[in-house]
């Protein structure tokens, strides 16, 4: 009868499904507290913090006069 | 004289510009992408819903931005400077820290699809349902991608044997004990 079940859990390595690892996955809260996490989010951070380039704020003050002359 | 739009525009930026080296390993090239990203932005303030969520909307046309300028590149010539492999690439003086450089080779080796949740969920503070939308798939598949992003840092991270253990360094940092 449950034959056909066992097969399945049979073989060597069993490859997760979508719906596995969908359902494995960590809350957000839980992924904030998580240290390889925290890792990613201060090289994320460390770019974040950089100052921004000149080129940059110059285009924001010309889109900016643009908007205002329109 | 306060422009709400332009207001939410410049918040967004050390945010798209992390977020733009997930694309681009070289810093200038990363930069120009978020230049891209901001006269696209700007050209369609209108179609902004003010009160929506302005930072996923950012984020998605500088990944669509990003998508665009790949296929016209991939007609030409097939990635030369190697800008698929980038991972958060920041400026020089900020490096030498070894876990971190681990951590960013590791990062590296993920496909880009997995790459790219983990830095939406896990550092960009994005939910799952809005890092679903700046992708355009379900919630469901970020989640999925999560997972298994996580799963295969963990090994290979495990492979370079240098690993972040909890209760040094950054594992303090979040107040683990």
């Amino acid at each position: 009868m449950a034959a056909s079940v066992m097969s399945k859990t049979k073989g060597e390595e069993v490859l997760k499904t979508d719906e596995q690892t969908e359902a494995e996955a960590p809350g957000e809260d839980v992924l904030r507290d998580d240290p390889l996490m925290a890792g990613i989010r201060k090289m994320y951070d460390d770019v974040a913090s950089e100052p921004l380039p000149d080129h940059l704020l110059d285009l924001l003050e010309k889109l900016d006069k643009a908007e205002r002359n329109r | 004289m306060s422009d709400p739009f332009r207001d939410g525009l410049i918040e967004a930026l050390p945010g798209l510009r992390a977020f733009s080296r997930t694309f681009h390993r070289d810093l200038a090239r990363a930069d120009d992408l978020v230049q891209d990203t901001m006269l696209k932005a700007w050209s369609k303030r209108d179609q902004y819903e003010m009160g929506t969520n302005m930072r996923a909307w950012l984020f998605r046309i500088l990944r669509n931005t990003y998508l665009s300028e790949l296929r016209k590149r991939k007609r030409e010539v097939e990635d030369v400077d190697g800008s698929h492999t980038a991972s958060l690439t920041s400026k020089p003086e900020q490096e030498g820290h070894m876990a971190m450089n681990d951590l960013r080779a590791a990062l590296a080796e993920l496909n880009e699809e997995q790459r790219e949740a983990l830095l939406l969920v896990g550092a960009s503070g994005f939910s799952y349902e809005d890092a679903a939308e700046i992708i355009g798939v379900a919630p469901g598949t970020v989640k999925s991608r999560v997972s298994r992003g996580r799963q295969r840092l963990t090994e290979i991270m495990g492979e370079h044997a240098a690993v972040i253990e909890p209760g040094h360094g950054l594992g303090s940092a979040v107040g683990m004990t």
